[in-house]
């Protein structure tokens, strides 16, 4: 009775505890109670840990500053890479437009047999036009033989080694042109200038010369094949008394940024010298 | 070694010509880096194959070139001719004898092609020809005259050594 009394006053006891810890809790009093409590073990735990960490970074850190500069190197060795792949994937991206639209054209004028090449060097002489491009005679390539791009005429081949060649371009102040005016419906001729600019001339006063007129290639002469376009007429000038008409001539193709042409192989410029007394 | 220079540094030259140079222009002028460069080597004084760089040159440009081959020809062994001549006058001051020699062959170069030209049946007005190209070469030579002299007196240093006199 004695030992049971003892026990049910023990449960009371740990009973009443129990609910004053619950009314302390449920009342705010116990975080401020366990706050006095834990605060400065929080503290001492803290600072412990922070010395720690200092130890630690001193054995560890000057390790990773050395991995981290290892791996900044390697990673500026990569975006270099990168960056020059990038570089050259849009350098095959424009030379790929080029000569898609070079192929296009020859898809386009399947009578024709064509041999692309590459623009590699100007004349160095300011006073002609001439450019250098990368196939030659072990490519089928002679002289005489028609150049032009998908936009229109180039020029002529005019020299030709095993493997280049240079070609005379239209905007050459000794290239001289037999044209015909498509909505004219007649003939004249297009002259290069050391300016690089090509005018039109001797065409007939009577006809009237309309601005935006497009201009081809006649095939007089032989020296190029007919219907190749060249350009528009920008500006007629039709002086009295003068015995032809001339007009300047905004060219189709940007000479500029030549750098793919297409060589037509199959025609073969007709040597009419014989002919001339 | 000097002579055997001549082959690759010609050709590098001719290959800038003809592919960045030709295309730095001044109106309708661009610069003539080798004729600048044959210039710039006649005129350093322990050089001694400055001929053989003159008629090389002359004989590569005037095979690249549409241009007729005189031109180059006559020209090139004249900046060396007209250079070595000037270095005998204008002593101890290299940069107004680069300067000298850029501006009178520049003149006579334009000059010989826009005569050449004329020749070959190439119709160019004189106005168009003086105003759009070869005053805007000129210049454009001028301009370049400097860098190219310093380029070209550090090869001929190290080329040719001057001996230090004790």
């Amino acid at each position: 009775m004695k030992r049971l009394s003892q026990r049910t006053l023990q449960s009371i006891t740990i009973g009443l505890i129990i609910l004053g810890v619950l009314a302390l809790a449920l009342s705010g009093l116990l975080g401020q109670i366990v706050g006095k409590v834990i605060d400065p073990l929080v503290a001492v735990q803290g600072w412990f840990a922070s010395r720690t960490q200092a130890m630690v970074e001193f054995f560890t850190v000057p390790r990773d500053v050395a991995t981290l500069r290892q791996e900044n190197l390697s990673l500026q060795n990569q975006v270099s890479q990168l960056q020059s792949e990038l570089l050259a994937a849009r350098q095959q991206l424009t030379e790929t437009d080029i000569l898609y639209a070079l192929l296009d054209y020859a898809r386009a004028k399947p009578e024709n047999k064509y041999v692309a090449a590459s623009v590699i060097g100007r004349d160095p002489s300011p006073f002609v036009k001439y450019i250098i491009i990368n196939h030659g005679s072990d490519d089928g390539i002679f002289k005489g033989m028609p150049v032009v791009t998908q936009q229109g005429l180039v020029g002529k081949v005019v020299a030709v080694t095993a493997t280049a060649a240079r070609v005379q371009l239209i905007t050459d102040p000794g290239s001289v042109i037999n044209v015909r005016l498509e909505e004219a419906s007649t003939d004249g001729q297009v002259l290069g200038s050391v300016t690089g600019d090509i005018s039109l001339d001797m065409v007939n006063p009577s006809v009237e010369l309309i601005q935006g007129d497009l201009i081809l290639t006649s095939g007089l002469g032989g020296v190029y094949p007919s219907d190749i376009l060249i350009g528009q007429v920008l500006s007629p000038e039709n002086p009295e008394n003068a015995l032809f008409q001339k007009a300047s001539v905004q060219p189709v193709v940007d000479f500029v940024n030549l750098r793919a042409v297409l060589i037509i192989t199959n025609f073969r410029p007709v040597d009419y010298s014989p002919l001339v007394p | 070694m000097g002579t055997l220079l001549a082959f690759p540094i010609i050709f590098i030259l001719i290959l800038l010509q003809t592919t960045l140079f030709s295309q730095v222009t001044l109106l309708h002028g661009s610069v003539d880096l080798v004729l600048l460069w044959i210039a710039a080597w006649s005129l350093q004084k322990q050089v001694r194959s400055t001929w053989f760089w003159a008629f090389l040159a002359a004989i590569a440009v005037a095979y690249i070139s549409a241009m007729p081959w005189f031109v180059p020809v006559v020209c090139y062994p004249l900046a060396t001719l007209f250079a070595k001549w000037v270095n005998k006058r204008v002593w101890q001051s290299p940069l107004l004898m680069m300067f000298l020699v850029t501006l009178v062959i520049s003149i006579v170069s334009n000059g010989l092609s826009y005569i050449a030209l004329a020749i070959s049946g190439v119709s160019i007005p004189i106005n168009t020809g003086l105003v759009q190209v070869m005053i805007p070469s000129v210049l454009i030579n001028l301009l370049l005259a400097l860098p190219v002299f310093a380029i070209v007196r550090d090869t001929a240093q190290w080329v040719y050594p001057l001996e230090v006199v004790e």
